[in-house]
């Protein structure tokens, strides 16, 4: 990651996650569902890439091209370059403008093609490749694509790949989802309330903790984005301050509790077994050389301090 | 006497049973049939490969995984020939680091190492290795990190049992400079030492081209490939003994990533039942094969919690060995559990061999949960401080720790109880010496009585 990068996704992280997905590269995977439809978030995110200057692929497979480019103005529909499988999905009309090997294919190439600068390439839907390749080879590819810049012995300089795919989780078992997650960088899941669409955003980064963050935006007219702050309802607090941490002592059959007078009462007493401090740790830290024990000498109050020796008085 | 006059009729044995019983009369028996080495030495000559030590409990021969706190937990290290499997935490953090010890003790111990993966490519996995802690500054500076955590508080809270106070809360034995090292894991290991390594690397989407017309109930490409790798490596580097002009013999390390993924064509994360739902155990079943006949231990990272036919698990935990789940707390609501607050996640052994033995090699502490300091990455026993430890273990039936027994008897007051746990602690599991050896700590026991 570049300073500049870096320091883009630190002011995105300000301004919120949403606004910074692509600057982190990758699999970015959009997960919508009926009530909330992700169309139009992919549309707001490739006029953002293609206003700030980068390469925008389209691989449109659910919609038509026409539908697609609704709503954006001349000069972005100018900058993407449409790779369109909706019309002639199979290639029965044997045109030559149709790219060989079908949707992945045609991501190769986009691969293998691209000049030094970043590349965002936008799956029109995962769903639709999903349910019409097998989810291993996709997976494949996804990586491949997706990990392309990351070698480091690599020298010619190959520009971020980001990869914005549209998936409907509600056509797929929760087996494709999975796979499909856990190859993602960032995993956006639209949901929202009373009419307002919200975005939860969970960023991967290789070695580190994922991350999340929910984001509150709406969509305007020309797909720009709008971040909002969300409706007052406020989200899961982590700790209840209500509901006071659950003590273990209290329904036991025998009591764990001292009360002040009890507990003045044992720190009082003379332990039979007492050491002076330096004593302690001088048996807690053995010293690296003392091969031999010492012998430290306590007296305590029972002690006799004469040194005369008792058996002196017999007489033998 | 007689017995080498009678016996001279077996070819070549006259000689040799002379020159043996004229060598050392204390017995009249000899070997008989030809020696393997052609030496002349009399005994069979004890393999020691750096880096290997046999087991204590039944002389089978161990490798360290990288993590002596794990190594004491699988009794001793990773049984040769065996595998070693680690089910993936969710979100992959941990699992890593493990698979990267494993890998950084092979290239310290100077172990071959051969790392599989189709997600990475090999040559980064080896520079992201964790950089070893070899010399003894190293080392004390690990030892305080353990023990400053703790003095603090425990100075305060044991007054009875103050000479535990300083046990680190789980047992790691003794670590010798050849078996065992501890990594730094904010650190990485320095270029010259994967230099001098030996290792081959597999990254499959190099080893594979193009997609293969596979028939159903098979092994999937890509793990026929690796484990044609496997056997080619094996077979010419001699591990297998096949090669037996080698002198110095050598232990093969191997490590696959992230097996069963959708990365490796294998479709047992994406749907319940495919096609090719029984080439991940035909997979582990060579692979166990290729393993125990030659010279090698394997580790493999799995990510268990994507594979949707449970069946498939469990057959995947009968095909391995030793068998260890990585819970991470991250997103789960046990992140905010204050039980849990100063650990990272959860480690559950799930099986452990029986290798020429009758029973298996269990550690008696059941709860283990693992925490990544700034440097190492350490496994305690779960326990929480303060008074309320006490009493949290006494409502889960679970099976208890001896520091935790010293602080409920501290709470409880009860001196009389210390000192025979203490000495049946001292007998039972051995402790350093400076315990044992003491004189002065055995008269004080006696007292008690």
């Amino acid at each position: 990651v570049t300073l500049s990068e870096g320091a883009r996704a630190g002011t995105g992280r300000e301004l919120g996650m949403l606004d910074s997905l692509l600057s982190l590269g990758g699999l970015v995977l959009l997960r919508d569902s009926v009530e909330w439809e992700g169309r139009s978030l992919l549309k707001a995110l490739v006029k953002k890439s293609a206003l700030c200057g980068e390469q925008v692929h389209i691989l449109g497979c659910e919609v038509s091209e026409e539908e697609f480019r609704e709503g954006f103005d001349s000069d972005i529909n100018n900058r993407l370059v449409y790779h369109d499988f909706f019309r002639d999905p199979l290639n029965w009309s044997k045109t030559e403008e149709a790219l060989p090997g079908g949707p992945l294919g045609a991501l190769r190439a986009i691969c293998k093609r691209t000049d030094p600068g970043p590349v965002t390439i936008a799956l029109d839907s995962l769903s639709w490749l999903l349910l019409h390749l097998p989810c291993t080879t996709l997976c494949q590819a996804l990586h491949a694509v997706s990990h392309q810049d990351s070698c480091p012995g690599d020298s010619s300089p190959v520009g971020k790949v980001s990869v914005l795919g549209l998936l409907h989780e509600e056509l797929h078992g929760p087996g494709p989802v999975g796979a499909l997650s856990s190859l993602a960088q960032t995993e956006v899941t639209l949901g929202g309330t009373k009419g307002q669409a919200s975005a939860h955003i969970l960023c991967r980064r290789p070695r580190q903790r994922p991350t999340d963050q929910t984001q509150w935006f709406s969509i305007l007219p020309d797909f720009s984005l709008d971040l909002q702050e969300g409706p007052s309802v406020e989200s899961q607090p982590c700790s209840d301050p209500h509901i006071p941490p659950v003590d273990p002592t209290t329904h036991l059959t025998f009591n764990l509790h001292l009360s002040k007078k009890e507990r003045e009462a044992r720190d009082s007493l003379i332990l039979p077994f007492q050491f002076s401090s330096e004593k302690q740790q001088a048996l807690l830290r053995p010293r690296p050389g003392q091969a031999t024990s010492h012998i430290f000498y306590e007296p305590d109050a029972y002690d006799d301090l004469d040194q005369e020796d008792p058996d002196d008085d017999l007489d033998i | 006497m007689a017995a080498v006059a009678t016996c001279g009729s077996g070819a070549g044995s006259t000689g040799s049973a002379v020159a043996t019983a004229s060598k050392s009369n204390v017995t009249s028996f000899q070997r008989r049939g030809p020696r393997a080495s052609g030496t002349n030495d009399s005994g069979p000559r004890l393999v020691s490969i750096a880096g290997t030590r046999p087991s204590v409990r039944n002389g089978q021969l161990l490798v360290s995984t990288g993590l002596p706190a794990l190594d004491q937990l699988l009794g001793g290290g990773l049984a040769i020939g065996t595998v070693l499997l680690i089910e993936e935490d969710k979100y992959n953090i941990y699992s890593p680091l493990l698979f990267k010890c494993f890998l950084a003790e092979g290239i310290v111990s100077g172990h071959t190492l051969l790392v599989a993966s189709a997600k990475e490519d090999p040559a980064n996995i080896l520079q992201e290795l964790p950089a070893p802690l070899l010399d003894d500054n190293s080392k004390k500076e690990f030892d305080e990190d353990v023990y400053n955590h703790k003095t603090p508080e425990s100075n305060i809270k044991m007054k009875i049992a103050w000479r535990y106070q300083l046990l680190p809360k789980m047992e790691i034995g003794p670590v010798s400079s050849r078996f065992g090292h501890y990594y730094d894991a904010s650190k990485r290991i320095p270029q010259e030492l994967i230099e001098a390594s030996n290792w081959h690397g597999f990254f499959l989407p190099e080893k594979i081209s193009s997609t293969l017309k596979v028939e159903p109930c098979s092994l999937t490409p890509g793990y026929i490939k690796l484990l044609q790798f496997i056997q080619n490596i094996i077979y010419e580097e001699g591990f297998d003994g096949s090669n037996p002009q080698k002198k110095q013999r050598n232990v093969l390390r191997i490590g696959i990533q992230n097996l069963g993924s959708p990365l490796w064509g294998d479709d047992i994360c994406c749907a319940e039942n495919g096609s090719n739902s029984h080439s991940l155990t035909k997979f582990l079943y060579v692979l166990r094969g290729l393993l125990r006949t030659s010279l090698s231990a394997c580790i493999i990272t799995m990510p268990t919690h994507l594979i949707q036919n449970k069946a498939i698990i469990a057959r995947v935990t009968n095909l391995s060995d030793i068998v260890i789940g990585l819970e991470s707390f991250i997103g789960s609501e046990r992140e905010t559990n204050p039980l849990y607050k100063d650990y990272h996640g959860l480690i559950h052994i799930r099986q452990i061999p029986r290798l020429n033995n009758l029973i298996c090699d269990e550690s008696d502490v059941k709860d283990l949960a693992f925490k990544l300091k700034r440097k190492l990455f350490t496994i305690e026993a779960e326990v929480q401080k303060g008074v309320s430890r006490a009493t949290f273990l006494l409502d889960g039936p679970r099976k208890k720790l001896f520091p935790c027994l010293f602080q409920l008897l501290e709470v409880a007051c009860i001196p009389w109880l210390m000192a025979s746990s203490s000495i049946f602690k001292a007998s039972n599991i051995g402790l350093s010496p400076s315990y044992v050896t003491n004189s002065e700590f055995f008269s004080a026991s006696l007292f008690h009585f």
